[in-house]
């Protein structure tokens, strides 16, 4: 029997329109989640992860070209008229977006705001009933006074807060799939904490397929499930998060893990990548990374490679590594 | 002893809202020494970092750089000193002038600083190759340059004046990782070259644990523990610090996971600050924040868990 996955995403591009300007953005994305599954889109700014998450809600409206197949528990989701596609973000599909003050409107209380979301999508029209169903929401995010919290505005609460109270809204209408993009960027570490706790926590509970971006390796090495390693709009290597984080397979993430201060060992130098990431609309030719790349042959600089399977359940899109493991 | 080259002695600042910034902070940075502060948003380092420059006064408190205090000076007089006491700041898009060449923002420090038309140019070069930048760029306006490479300039612009002290306050936090790696590897090898202390102000314990010789913890306006880097990576003594360290991702550490928030820095906890989200608190710490306490050789906490003990190895 085979089951139908959450989501599906095959060969994802999205182009930004303006005039007759076009930006590729995103150039060929394919993953799919599993029903309690993590997936994490990792990579630096510009690599098209946020853009990545963005498009499968399709939340770029006009201003963006997006093709492929984005599949929800089966349903094409790029062929979706704009109305009905009303009905099921928030609902199916939820957004966990990197600054939950933006994301709050400032002017109305909290308990309003989730109640809205509830009545939206049909979960509770009562409006006591709703009131009390947003009461329970924020208990479960882990406010310890939700009556008080309810009846606050946005300003009265701290960064975390507001991000639990984000949250709260994003998993009311019980989720299939949940987004979340660069959720504890704008917190505190200590508060990060909490956060990639609770948002464990709910998956578990849920168990929503969750797609998470961030730049912060640390967070995919400890969130765990499956990382994919964006660059320049590409999947550039793709499996389980411990295995890529330990042995990384594509000299992009070999490079990238290098460039970080490694734990305990203070001084020295840290070996980075030279140049920095291609910026959006100037990606080179062939592999995108290949200007950086220590182990680049020149047929990189007008080949493009696929990702290929190196080991079980492991993609990456390099040819050099594809005959030998990156010395890392 | 005399190499000391700054020293910030019980600097408190009270901001008009009534946010209590900084609190009795005593920091010293030696010759060619990196001191790392660390902490969350709103616990200081900054306010701190701005005391030291002498851009903000103390209400109380003194900083003294290589033996001249810097209260009282006059303005003719700080500005020379800010020759030898220059700053990084976090965000380099808005740090350099956007109207300007980067040619003509680092002559622009050389110049208030009194050197010689004809030196500039030569000087101007020089800088630019120290940091990996070619005369090409020294022609570009801001907007020319990604990220990482304005971070470059903003570099050359402080050290125009070969100064003694760099403050840099986040000054890799903006960039991407594989950026930020080339950047602390330019600083670290500025400073074997030159022989420049830094004090470096970030909000990330591991790249500031990297960087720094020793390093000050700050929550809430307090240094709460100060340690040889090392050492506070492998003996954290204090509660705080070793949340901090367990939350730092990626690090494989058991987490301890802190309850609540930082507390309003205009309305402190009574006591020490941070037993509201303390793991040990107990009844005596409402009643007074701890000093800083030798904890081992050269290793300081404020905590009334904190006993003496000597470290092993």
């Amino acid at each position: 029997m085979s089951v139908i996955p959450p989501l599906e995403v095959t060969d994802l591009t999205t182009t930004f329109v303006a005039g007759r300007r076009r930006t590729e953005v995103v150039r060929g994305v394919s993953f799919t989640i599993r029903r309690g599954e993590t997936m994490m889109l990792l990579g630096e700014s510009g690599s098209g992860k946020s853009v990545t998450a963005r498009s499968i809600m399709r939340l770029y409206g006009s201003s963006a070209d997006v093709g492929g197949s984005v599949r929800l528990a089966g349903r094409e989701l790029l062929e979706l008229p704009e109305q009905q596609l009303r009905a099921i973000r928030g609902g199916q599909i939820a957004l966990v977006p990197q600054d939950p003050t933006g994301a709050l409107d400032p002017l109305r209380r909290i308990g309003s705001q989730l109640a809205e979301v509830l009545g939206v999508h049909g979960v509770e029209g009562v409006k006591t009933a709703a009131r009390r169903r947003a009461e329970e929401l924020l208990a479960m995010v882990g406010i310890p006074d939700p009556k008080r919290v309810a009846d606050s505005y946005p300003h009265e609460l701290s960064g975390g807060m507001r991000q639990r109270a984000v949250i709260a809204i994003a998993v009311s209408c019980d989720p299939q799939v949940l987004i979340a993009d660069e959720p504890t960027t704008a917190l505190d570490v200590t508060v990060q904490a909490q956060i990639l706790e609770l948002l464990a926590d709910l998956q578990q509970r849920l168990g929503m397929a969750v797609l998470m971006v961030t730049h912060d390796v640390g967070v995919a090495a400890d969130f765990g499930g499956r990382v994919g390693v964006m660059y320049a709009g590409r999947l550039v290597e793709d499996g389980p998060a411990n295995e890529v984080l330990s042995t990384p397979r594509h000299p992009y993430t070999a490079g990238l893990l290098d460039s970080l201060p490694t734990p305990g060992v203070t001084r020295g130098s840290l070996r980075s990548i030279i140049g920095s990431p291609p910026p959006v609309g100037a990606f080179p030719a062939g592999c995108a990374f290949a200007p950086r790349c220590p182990q680049a042959r020149p047929s990189c600089g007008h080949e493009d490679p696929p990702l290929v399977a190196v080991a079980e359940d492991r993609v990456a899109a390099c040819p050099v590594v594809n005959a030998e493991q990156v010395v890392a | 002893m005399s190499d000391v080259l700054l020293q910030a002695e019980n600097l408190s600042k009270t901001f008009g809202n009534g946010v209590r910034a900084v609190s009795d902070v005593s920091l010293t940075v030696h010759k060619g020494e990196t001191l790392g502060v660390v902490g969350e948003s709103g616990c200081g380092k900054s306010t701190t970092g701005k005391m030291l420059l002498g851009l903000l006064a103390p209400d109380s408190g003194s900083v003294t750089f290589d033996g001249v205090p810097l209260a009282g000076l006059g303005r003719g007089r700080l500005r020379a000193l800010r020759a030898r006491l220059q700053v990084v700041p976090q965000n380099p898009q808005t740090s350099l002038n956007p109207r300007l060449r980067v040619r003509q923002s680092i002559e622009f420090n050389l110049r208030a600083h009194g050197m010689e038309r004809a030196a500039r140019r030569p000087r101007i070069l020089e800088l630019l190759e120290r940091v990996g930048l070619t005369a090409v760029q020294a022609e570009r306006y801001p907007h020319e340059l990604s990220g990482g490479q304005l971070q470059r300039v903003a570099i050359a612009r402080a050290l125009a004046t070969s100064p003694d002290l760099v403050v840099c306050d986040e000054a890799v936090s903006a960039l991407d990782k594989s950026v930020q790696a080339q950047v602390l590897n330019l600083l670290a090898g500025l400073q074997a070259e030159t022989g420049v202390a830094f004090l470096f102000i970030s909000h990330d314990l591991a790249v500031v644990e990297h960087i720094s010789d020793r390093v000050a913890v700050m929550y809430l306006g307090r240094v709460v523990e100060l340690a040889p880097a090392s050492q506070l990576w492998a003996d954290p003594r204090h509660p705080y610090t070793r949340a901090l360290l367990s939350a730092t991702p990626g690090q494989g550490r058991e987490r301890i996971v802190l309850s609540g928030d930082l507390p309003n820095p205009a309305d402190p906890p009574s006591g020490c600050g941070f037993r509201t989200r303390c793991p040990v608190a107990e009844t005596a710490c409402q009643t007074e924040w701890p000093p800083l306490a030798e904890a081992a050789p050269s290793h300081q906490a404020a905590c009334v868990h904190v006993s003496p003990v000597a470290v092993p190895g």
